[in-house]
């Protein structure tokens, strides 16, 4: 194992460029050191995800987990979430709803749908140290 | 065009062959009579006949009866048979007597179809604009849901960048900052936050009011449990929460409950003097088929002067240094409402607050 192995990245998808920039940093005040790669919207999302089923060696690492915006335009994160979930390359991934505001019915249908958790805009950074601390560490591909 | 066939075997056909039948077995039935009556009564029998055909089938058919009555009547009980000359004005009077009455009496019966048509038609006019105005409500909840949930998210959207960026530039840039800029970026941030907790109270309040009320059996300890135990912030050592009174059971709803009962421990635990831990008491007690919850804080209390105007919407009673948007307790005053209960509160300033609201026993 190299030393200076890349960490896999961690993937936000959500249409509003503010709300990244704050997560952000709230993954950085958690001491949080994966890349962090930004996709706009739901399709792009899912283009990304989709060269890892199956999967195949490529010069991308699979993200370990993904922040999905509940509130967006075409694909909204309820659907990649959906799709991903039926991927098996895709099973390892760690799914987390992002939502502006907390709606209960919304949180039931993610845990339904198999997300990992949900959450209303943004929780402490203590609490994204720990979801990323049960995250495996790097291996290699 | 509908096919004819079953338009002939529809109910007005129907109508005028029942006529003609039972003028035809009334027949039957007058014939071994005959010999015993001879022909003093050849009416007799058919008066029920017409009555019966007007009643069921209306005007047309209570003619058809009346006149085919008089014609057989004429052939077979009414001297000379076969007849159908008139041989004195006796009978001729006592003919006319049984048409006219007939006439008369489908008439009547004709009326009262049409009576009755007219109010079943009337009926279902009444129950396709309850239909309507039913369809039109659901719409304009669905309408309502739409707004509210875009409003939680689209409003707010905006309202976390400038938080954030506040926030940012107060904790990051802070040292590159003159003092005044600081405390400008300060009120920004306070500014933002007042917003966002109002419109995420308006929501609530929003959604109260828009709630598809169904009721059944919620008993209280697991409704105040269930709020208790969901929260971080009740189970800290610092906050103290007995709620083993709670020994009834109420008929309500699960999510408006919910609300109403988060509502006043946040209260009972914000509005307490600096320095003091805040220590709460809930339990419940029967008055008949009303159910009584007591929530009972240690807290600053409420002048009576001010209790009056607690509930209503955006008004607080005075006290200084305590954050609240006054929309908590309106929002708790529509949801019991919603429940068809009562809430209210005794208070003393500095004697702490005994809210309690009211719902129906299950």
């Amino acid at each position: 194992m190299k030393a200076d192995q890349l960490l896999p990245p961690i993937v936000v998808v959500d249409d509003n460029d503010d709300d990244v920039a704050l997560l952000s940093r709230q993954l950085k005040a958690a001491g949080v050191k994966h890349p962090l790669l930004h996709f706009r919207n739901g399709g792009d999302a899912f283009m990304f995800l989709k060269q890892f089923c199956p999967p195949a060696s490529t010069r991308v690492q699979m993200p370990v987990v993904v922040f999905l915006d509940v509130n967006m335009q075409g694909l909204s994160g309820f659907d990649v979430l959906v799709w991903a979930r039926q991927q098996p390359a895709l099973a390892g991934i760690k799914f987390y709803m992002l939502s502006g505001a907390r709606e209960e019915w919304d949180a039931q249908i993610a845990a339904k749908l198999g997300a990992n958790d949900y959450f209303e805009k943004f929780p402490a950074p203590a609490v994204f140290a720990e979801l990323l601390s049960t995250v495996a560490a790097p291996r290699m591909q | 065009m509908p096919p004819l066939a079953p338009r002939l075997i529809g109910r007005p056909f129907l109508r005028y062959l029942t006529a003609l039948a039972v003028v035809v077995a009334v027949t039957f039935l007058r014939i071994p009579l005959a010999p015993l009556l001879g022909s003093s009564v050849p009416f007799i029998l058919y008066f029920p006949a017409v009555v019966f055909a007007g009643w069921q089938g209306g005007f047309g058919p209570g003619l058809l009866a009346t006149f085919l009555s008089a014609f057989l009547a004429k052939s077979w009980f009414f001297e000379p048979y076969g007849i159908f000359t008139i041989p004195n004005w006796g009978s001729a009077f006592r003919l006319g007597v049984f048409l006219a009455s007939g006439t008369l009496i489908s008439y009547l019966a004709g009326r009262l179809h049409q009576r009755s048509a007219d109010l079943e038609a009337e009926q279902k006019r009444l129950e396709a604009t309850v239909t309507e105005r039913t369809e039109h409500l659901e719409r304009a909840l669905k309408d309502m849901e739409a707004f509210s949930y875009s409003v939680s998210h689209d409003l707010r959207a905006p309202m976390r960048s400038i938080l954030g960026y506040a926030e940012v530039l107060i904790e990051e840039h802070a040292a590159s900052l003159r003092p005044d800029a600081r405390g400008h970026l300060e009120r920004i941030r306070v500014a933002a936050t007042r917003l966002d907790q109002l419109t995420t109270e308006l929501l609530a309040l929003a959604k109260v009011s828009g709630t598809k009320i169904e009721t059944r059996a919620i008993a209280l300890r697991e409704a105040v449990g269930g709020v208790v135990e969901s929260s971080a912030r009740w189970g800290s050592a610092d906050v103290s929460i007995t709620y083993e009174g709670c020994q009834h059971t109420v008929l309500g709803n699960h999510t408006l409950l919910n609300q109403v009962v988060q509502n006043l421990l946040e209260n009972a635990v914000k509005f307490v003097a600096p320095d003091v831990k805040p220590r709460i008491r809930l339990w419940s007690e029967a008055h008949g088929n009303v159910v009584r919850l007591w929530i009972v804080d240690n807290g600053i209390g409420i002048a009576p002067a001010d209790q009056q105007r607690l509930f209503h919407l955006l008004e607080r009673a005075p006290n200084q240094g305590y954050h609240g948007t006054g929309i908590g307790l309106a929002i708790v005053e529509r949801a019991v409402a919603k429940m068809e209960g009562r809430v209210g509160v005794e208070s003393e300033l500095g004697n702490g607050s005994r809210f309690w609201i009211e719902l129906a026993r299950a």
